[in-house]
């Protein structure tokens, strides 16, 4: 009875089920399968369905391996941020601060203003390490696991905001659907996050995020970030993130200037020696 | 005042050489203004700290191949205690100020071999992982002029060099060829430290004088030294560390009883010295489970027995010898650990807690004398962290465990802080004393206090 059910179903789906397997060459293999005895369609089934959504866990994989890729591509980079965060009633505030950051896994973001905030400085390592230096206190200290999701420095972006950490990495992405001009994937952290997930527009053609749509532990949207991207030589440059926080209305605008590409860095410039400026 | 216009002449020198001198994009000028103003809740609300204290600050770069920096304070500090008509002409009693070169120091890197910092000069070391009142944190005399201020260094003047052979780890040397004292709480903590007499039964404190023996001024009795190794490994940073340190504060090595002008008095002189340690420290910093976790410890070594002498022979007239008695207060052959343990935790909502314990404060030596102090902080940030609620924030401190009811101080410093903007910080704080027993502390319960407080960057 089970093995009539599963195959009828089979049947029902076997058009648009032929579709999508040709579009991932595997037509021939499934013609095959449709000529052996009724007995072996449940493993079959299961096994067709198995390489359905692996196909689809495949593709969301591809684009933001891709989506890294973009974000990543520099060998190095440094440059500013002007970060402009507004509260609820409108009111502006700028900080600025000096950013590198070499490969995937290595970030320096150091403030420069306002004074009260100057020579603060956050550093990002491999292995979900984080440090940050406090010149009141004259020595730097860990970031622990709970403090990962407060916010940097006054701004909308938390310490896990400002890893350097590649999304395919954090991530396992699902592709929610395909939009003209647009890839919509669903990203569920692997690990500790106080995120639940991040719903994120990929741009179809050139494969960077256009916004992100970040989810608290309850899968309540509570910020979300636009992104605006141009290009810079070989690269595309992260231009401008606008992070709105939902929940306190309130948000941070980061602009980035004086870029430098492929400088160099060493990684003796991402260490805690280097921290204290 | 002469010494304080030297300073300041000596900065705005060194500000203008640099700037005239040098890449402005190099230099960096900054500082903050604090206003700091105290009363007692009781007594009258008599007011017990002033300050306008202007902290400069001046770093100058040269490419990425060395850096100097300066902090100096200028400062009217103190209630001016005006008591006679000269006194109004005399801005030094009625208007206090003070400088104070806090540091001055130059690094250079890569410094003389790849891989090596030198720092030269004075400076703060900050050796170890706590929140200011670290055991191992040794290298540089505790200022505590200002109580309510935990953990405040004076700088040390020297060389640091530290050499980094691997990315995760260090090796950092410090020597300090002179010696400099801590400085003592002022204003109604001045008697803090200083603990209570017991004489014998009828007698009274008459005249009470000291005399301060310093370390010979060769550069053996003055030097102070340390290394330390620092890593990281597995998610946790460690260290560790040996110092040889000369106590900033100083302990009565020889007490004179004598009778004083009026009958049942005594007059008492005392000699004081600084004694002299070997410190084997380690100390430690991690997150467990989302929590940040540290410890200290710092097992002391005594160079030689302290032993604080009383000679009473000129109470008695007719003694055909000294009169003196013993007493010890740290036993050489037994080294003693002062030690400590924290952790924080930054909630959902953004609150933040931190709590350490810590066996041993830092006037505390000999494996009897060290008390117990819990300390706890709980901050509470609203409105989109304009204001700061610190509903927790103190201490508990118990020197007897047996005796808890006897042996005891708390304090309690609720807080509330409103920054109206990125570089401006106003505070109200009460400072509560409740105690009993003889313990530092314990002593303060006359003296809890309002605080009024404005913090402002530039």
């Amino acid at each position: 009875m089970y093995i009539k059910l599963i195959k009828k179903k089979y049947h029902h789906h076997k058009p648009e089920y032929q579709q999508i397997a040709s579009s991932i060459n595997l037509k021939k293999r499934m013609i095959m399968k449709t000529r052996t005895r009724r007995i072996v369609l449940l493993p079959a089934a299961i096994m067709v369905l198995g390489i359905l959504f692996g196909a689809s866990l495949q593709d969301a994989s591809t684009i933001l391996t891709r989506m890294d890729d973009v974000m990543y591509a520099p060998k190095d980079i440094k440059g500013r941020y002007s970060i402009t965060v507004i509260d609820r009633s409108g009111r502006q505030e700028v900080r600025e601060a000096t950013f590198k950051q070499k490969g995937t896994d290595r970030r320096l973001v150091r403030f420069t203003s306002p004074a009260s905030q100057a020579g603060i400085a956050f550093l990002s390592l491999p292995n979900d390490v984080m440090y940050v230096y406090l010149p009141a206190f004259g020595r730097e200290r860990r970031i622990a696991a709970s403090a990962k999701n407060q916010n940097f420095a006054g701004t909308d972006l938390t310490y896990e905001d400002m890893e350097s950490v590649p999304f395919s990495q954090k991530y396992t992405p699902r592709l929610l659907r395909t939009e003209p001009g647009a890839f919509i994937l669903e990203l569920k952290p692997r690990g500790r996050s106080d995120y639940s997930k991040i719903v994120v527009r990929v741009n179809r053609e050139h494969f960077y995020p256009e916004t992100m749509e970040y989810y608290d532990r309850g899968n309540r949207q509570v910020k979300e970030a636009t992104y605006t991207f141009k290009r810079v030589g070989r690269y595309w440059n992260t231009e401008q993130i606008e992070m709105r926080n939902l929940r306190r209305n309130t948000s941070t605008r980061i602009r980035t200037t004086d870029v430098q590409y492929d400088t160099g860095l060493s990684n003796d410039a991402f260490t805690v020696r280097r921290l204290r400026g | 005042m002469v010494h304080a216009g030297k300073w300041i002449s000596l900065v705005l020198l060194m500000v203008s050489a640099g700037l005239w001198g040098q890449d402005a994009s190099n230099i960096s000028f900054g500082g903050r203004y604090e206003g700091d103003g105290r009363f007692l809740l009781g007594n009258g609300n008599d007011w017990v700290w002033s300050e306008h204290r202007l902290s400069l600050r001046l770093d100058q770069r040269f490419s990425d191949r060395s850096r100097f920096h300066t902090t100096l304070w200028a400062r009217s500090i103190g209630i001016p205690e005006v008591t006679q008509m000269s006194h109004l002409y005399n801005k030094g009693i009625s208007d206090p100020f003070q400088a104070e070169l806090r540091e001055m120091w130059v690094e250079l890197r890569d410094f003389p071999a790849k891989g090596f910092d030198v720092i030269i000069g004075r400076q703060h070391v900050g050796w170890g992982t706590a929140d200011g009142i670290g055991p191992t944190d040794l290298l540089n005399a505790p200022d505590m002029e200002d109580l309510l201020d935990f953990g405040r260094k004076r700088g040390a003047d020297g060389v640091s060099l530290t050499w980094y052979p691997w990315q995760d780890f260090s090796l950092q040397a410090v020597f300090l060829p002179r010696f400099r004292t801590a400085m003592l709480p002022v204003g109604v903590f001045s008697d803090i430290l200083t603990p209570p007499l017991e004489l014998p039964m009828g007698l009274l404190p008459g005249n009470l004088t000291d005399t301060v023996v310093m370390p010979l001024p060769g550069l053996g009795p003055q030097a102070a030294a340390g290394l330390r190794a620092k890593g990281f490994l597995k998610g946790v940073d460690f260290s560790f560390s040996y110092q040889l340190v000369r106590d900033g504060l100083p302990y009565a090595s020889m007490n004179t009883l004598a009778p004083g002008q009026e009958p049942g008095y005594l007059d008492i002189h005392s000699h004081l010295r600084f004694a002299r340690y070997h410190v084997a420290g380690f100390d430690m910093a991690t997150s467990l489970a989302g929590v940040g976790v540290w410890g200290e410890a710092a097992l002391h070594f005594p160079d030689k027995d302290l032993v604080m002498q009383t000679d009473v022979t000129p109470l008695f007239p007719g003694a055909t010898a000294p009169i003196i008695i013993d007493s010890m207060l740290v036993d050489k052959t037994e080294p003693y650990l002062k030690w400590l343990v924290g952790a924080d935790y930054h909630f959902a909502n953004g609150s933040y807690l931190n709590i350490q314990f810590l066996k041993g404060f830092i006037h505390e030596h000999g494996r009897q004398n060290l008390d117990n102090y819990f300390f706890i902080r709980y901050e509470l940030p609203l409105f989109q962290d304009r204001i700061t609620v610190v509903p927790v924030n103190g201490a508990f401190i118990i020197s007897d465990f047996q005796q808890i009811e006897d042996n005891h101080a708390i304090i309690y410093m609720p807080e509330v802080a409103w920054q109206p903007n990125l570089n401006t910080t106003l505070s109200v704080a009460a400072v509560v004393f409740q105690g009993k027993g003889d313990g530092m502390f314990s002593r303060l319960n006359d003296f809890s206090q309002f605080r009024l407080r404005l913090e402002y960057f530039f």
